[in-house]
Parts: C-alpha cells; structure tokens; sequence
C-alpha cells in the first residue's frame, strides 16, 4: 500500500472513531453546543499536517458509510433491529432514522421515506394550526356576542383560549422541570416545543390529555433528532448529501418529527398513563381475606400491568423473590408506575437510556421488552433486597430509591 | 430484632402539581433544596426519625404526584395514612381552590381518626403572593386543622410543621401510645404487632392505629 493512501486510511479510521466518540458525547453533553465540540477537534487537527479539505471529504465519507451500513442491505431492518437489540446504535449518527422505522413513523419501502416525511410533516403543521389559535388574530370569524373575553359559551375562542392557558400552564410547569442537569433543556425554544407538542398531543386526544411524566417520554426523541441535526450539518458543512438525507435530517421539522415519533410511542404507551377505572373488582376481592393491598380498590391498566409483572413474571423467575416481596407488601405500583410510564428514564443516565430505548423500540413497538427489563432489574437488586430485616418500610425505600444500572448494556 | 424506633406510621402529602410537595419533604428529611426539581411520577416516599416525648417516632412519608389523586395508589395506603399535609402555593389561587377537593377526597377514603394540617408553602415569594394569609388561616380553622405557611427554599416553619402533625398523631392514638409503653422493653410485642398488621385486613389495622 502506497505510504499516502495508507496516511489517509489511519487519518479515516482516525476521525471515524474520534468522530463516534465525539458524536457519543454530545448524547452526555450538558451543553447545546455539541457542532462547537466537532468544529474544536476540527480546528485542532487542521491546525496540524493534516489537510483539511481531505478531513472534511472524509468525515462527510465516514457519515456516508455509515448510513449505508445501516441502511443500503437489502435486509435493513432486521440488521438495524438487531443492531438496536445489541447496543450497538450507542454512539449511531442516525439513531432518530432507526426509531422511526422502529415505531412505524417510516415505512420499510425505502422509496416512501421522503413522501411520507412530507405527509407526516405537513399533517403536524395542520394540526397546530388547529389548536394554537390566537382569539384576537380571530376576531373577525365569530360573532361578538360569543367570541369576547368573558363569554362562557363553550363555542367561544376567548373561552377555548383561556381553558388552552389552563392546560399548557400544566404541561409548562413539567417542561420546566425537564432533565434539570442538561443545558440543552433549559433553552427558551426547546421548551417551547416540547410544550407545543404535549399541547397538540393532548388537544388530538381529548381523552388523555396531558399526563405527568409524558414530558420525559418526549424529552429523549428531541433530544435524539437534535444529536442527529447536528452530526448531518457538520457531515454536509463540505460535500453534498443525498436528497433523502437533507428531507429526513432536516433540522427545521424537529418538532414536527418529533410529535410523529412521540404519537406513535404514546400509541402503545397510553393505557399506561390512563386513569380509566375498570370497576367491579373490588366488590369482589373485599370479601378475600388474605387480599393485598395491590389487590383493592380500583383497576387501573397501570397498576393491573406492575401487578401482573410481579405477581407472574417475578414469580416464575424468581419464586423465592416473589415470596418475599409479597410478605412484605410491597405494592409493585410504589416503584414500578415511574419505572413503567418513563420507560425506565429515571433509572438510568440520559445515554444509557437511549441505549435501552434502542432495544425497547427496536425489539417491537409493543414495546413488550419493558416487562423483562422490570423483572431484570428487580433481579438485579434481589440480594439487596432479600438481606434487609423483615420491615416493609425499609425495603420498599431500597426498592424504590435504588438508581438502577444496567453495567452490561 | 432490635427496632431503632419505637413506633412508625404513616403521613401523606397532598396537593396539586407544582405547590411544593417534594421539596417540603427533601428539605425536612435531607435538609436539602433544589429550585429545579423533578416532578414526581406516580408516588414516592423517605423516612425520619423523630423523637417526641422520648419516644424515637419513625415517620415514612408518601409523596404523591399532583395529578395523581386516588387512582393509583391504592385505598388501602390512603386507609393506613394516620396524618395528611394538604399543601397549597400561596403564589396560585387555584392550587387553593383545590384545597376543598384534596380534602373531600380525604373525607371519602381515609380513616375518620385522620390528623390533617394545612400547608401554605413558597411564603418566601412574597411579591408573588396570591392566597393571604387571612384566608389560609380561615379555611383551615373552617377545617379544623392547623395552618402554617412554610418555605422549603428558607426553611421556614418545615420542622415545625411536620413535628406538629407528627404530634397530633402521637395524640390521636394515645391509647395505644400508653399500651406501647407498658410495653416498650419487650421487643417480641412490636415484632408481634407487626406480624399481626401483615394479616389483618386494612380496617382492622387503622382501628389499632396501625402501629409497627
């Protein structure tokens, strides 16, 4: 091998993994400033022997590459599926391109990926068009006597405009309290869109609306789709991409790429935030004498999920666990409602977690992966917990309070 | 087994989403403040250990989500609770209006010897104020409950508060106080009340005060 083709070879393999590695701690990054962090290390070896315009050529070569490793076969989605499963989309410059196959924003016919961006992408516009109204720019479409300030008509744009205040007050108060430790959260219009997206989301599912903890299922996706904007446009800063590339990385539809991802997420993840009552089982289960807490009042699918997982799940795996949390009492909704409904987000480090996002999307959007990761993590602790004296209350503090990490992924 | 404490039972905080709850709780157990907490999802809990007339009283509090209510804690929990902080922001009238729901749902579900107290928190954001302190005191004297304004952020009336309920508690279960003292050297009698709460149904336990 030529002694300058091989410079260039290490010089690629060079900024591939620096780049992977980069790419890898903008995902832990506090700050929004990950395109300074690539454009530092930029300036850093241009300033040295190395060629710039070569080392651009080869960063955009090493993105290029690697978007066709994940996407060019023509068993894709089994590999990337896999790819996910493994923990190999880790420091991925297209993991917001592999949760949306995931979870069936994309089609799997590659020749649909534009035209369904665009249908996906202009049906969001739409739908905030619909719901972010402003009662004074509207004045004109309604009578008088319905549309003022203090009409109570329930037609009314002033009374649909205050009761819209009502409800993204309540999202905003959430929004603010989004991954506190993370710089990236606490810009004025990240905020914004994540609370234009949880308002869409709940005026599209009156039922639903708004509920706790839906901020952080909506946190990770914009965070995902921002890391990705930024590895395209410093990978595009030197050569050309492909027209699919610049239509799927366009950073200008974050928002509406991320509402896309985040409905088809709350699709399978809705019951789980339901406070939907089955009755009847009560009247039914007062009369046992040896019920359980878990076993009374009402049946929310939240909490008829934890208990099965426990009363099921942990107990085929583990009986002697079983037994024991049942003698202590603990309720598995105690800990396992926010282990559920963030998808494990409080236990883990932000990067970690999108690791295990990966495997819970790419595993299947049923997203049933979650029941096993739970009954993992329960294992995990299980000498923790069995050592502790027969005290419920100190037990369940240990269950619940445990910041869980999965050393393996 | 030895105890570390003599008696343990059970405080819930409630309120709407934002007045505060979490932050009470981590500045009264941890002496810790945080302006950029996390909100709470489905429910969470710490303990203290305080020591009230020379008895070491073990309190477990349960911090509930604001928008949780008594869906997914189960009744029982709420059947167990001897004490209840009802919170408001002195800086949202609608968390105060809400006041009146929180302790309706209360009425409904918890025991009728509950210990209830209400909590007007953030009193260190004077300019922001919307609930004076005049309608604090009178809705929780209509109550019958103690009223403080507390600030987690300046740790303003935190201990008081939580030691006041934590002794109204301790009042309102006397009887078995006194039992319990006749008692406090035997081990095998706490270990025994213990057991026993594991088996018994949930009314039976709150008639006994649910000591353990």
């Amino acid at each position: 091998m030529p002694s300058s083709e091989k410079g260039a070879l290490i010089k690629y393999s060079i900024i591939h993994y620096v780049g992977a590695e980069l790419h890898c701690a903008t995902l832990v990054s506090i700050a929004p400033s990950s395109g300074c962090m690539f454009n530092a290390f930029h300036v850093c070896l241009t300033g040295g022997s190395l060629d710039s315009s070569t080392l651009s050529e080869s960063t955009f070569l090493s993105y290029r590459k690697e978007w066709d490793d994940l996407f060019l076969n023509s068993n894709y989605l089994t590999r990337i599926r896999q790819a996910g499963i493994n923990g190999r989309l880790r420091s991925s410059r297209f993991r917001s391109v592999c949760w949306k196959l995931y979870l069936e924003v994309l089609p799997e016919d590659k020749s649909q990926w534009i035209n369904k961006t665009k249908e996906l992408r202009s049906q969001y516009e739409k739908i905030k068009e619909r719901h972010i109204t402003n009662p004074r720019k509207a004045a004109g479409q309604q009578d008088l006597v319905v549309n003022n300030p203090l009409s109570q008509d329930e037609g009314s744009l002033w009374n649909k405009f205050f009761q819209d205040n009502e409800l993204r007050g309540m999202i905003k108060q959430d929004v603010m309290r989004t991954f506190p430790e993370m710089r990236y959260f606490q810009e004025e219009d990240v905020r914004t869109k994540l609370t234009d997206i949880l308002f869409c989301y709940a005026r599209e599912n009156e039922q639903l609306l708004y509920k706790q903890g839906m901020h952080e299922l909506l946190a990770p996706i914009v965070f995902v789709l921002h890391c990705d904007h930024q590895a395209f446009q410093h990978a595009s800063e030197t050569a050309h991409p492909s027209e699919e590339l610049m239509s799927l990385l366009n950073p200008m539809f974050q928002e509406h790429d991320a509402y896309a991802m985040f409905s088809q997420l709350m699709e399978t993840a809705e019951p789980w935030f339901s406070s939907f009552q089955r009755e009847g089982k009560e009247e039914m289960l007062t009369s046992m004498p040896f019920a359980r807490p878990q076993d009374l009042g009402p049946s929310v699918a939240i909490v008829t999920k934890v208990n099965r997982i426990q009363d099921q799940l942990v107990k085929k795996h583990d009986v002697e666990l079983h037994m024991h949390v049942n003698r202590l009492e603990i309720a598995p909704q105690i800990y396992g409602i926010r282990w559920v409904r963030l998808l494990f987000g409080r236990e883990f480090p932000l990067q970690d977690l999108l690791v295990v996002w990966d495997a819970l999307f790419a595993d299947s959007i049923t997203l049933d992966l979650v029941d096993y990761v739970f009954v993992a993590m329960l294992l995990y602790i299980r000498d923790a917990c069995k050592d502790l004296p027969h005290c419920p209350s100190i037990s369940c503090q240990s269950v619940s309070q445990s910041r869980l990490y999965f050393i393996t992924i | 087994m030895a105890k570390q404490y003599d008696v343990l039972f059970r405080l819930l905080l409630l309120g709407d989403s934002g007045v505060g709850k979490t932050c009470l709780l981590c500045r009264f157990t941890d002496n810790e403040f945080h302006p950029s907490h996390i909100s709470t999802i489905g429910v969470d809990f710490k303990m203290k250990t305080l020591e009230i007339d020379g008895i070491k009283v073990r309190i477990q509090i349960w911090d509930t989500a604001g928008q949780e209510r008594y869906q997914t804690i189960t009744k029982q929990y709420y059947r167990r609770a001897q004490g209840i902080f009802l919170v408001y922001d002195i800086t949202s009238e609608r968390s105060f209006q809400h006041i009146m729901k929180w302790a309706s749902d209360v009425d409904e579900y918890a025991p009728d010897n509950i210990q209830r107290i209400l909590i007007g928190n953030k009193s260190d954001e004077e300019e922001k104020r919307q609930v004076a302190t005049g309608q604090g005191n009178k809705l929780a004297k209509d109550y019958g409950m103690d009223f403080f304004e507390t600030s987690a952020s300046t740790n303003y009336n935190i201990t008081e508060s939580f030691t006041r309920l934590a002794e109204q508690v301790l009042a309102a279960n006397k009887k078995d106080l006194d039992l319990l003292r006749a008692s406090v050297t035997d081990e095998l009698n706490l270990a025994a009340l213990e057991e026993e709460e594991g088996i018994t149904d949930g009314a039976a336990a709150s008639q006994k005060g649910c000591w353990c």
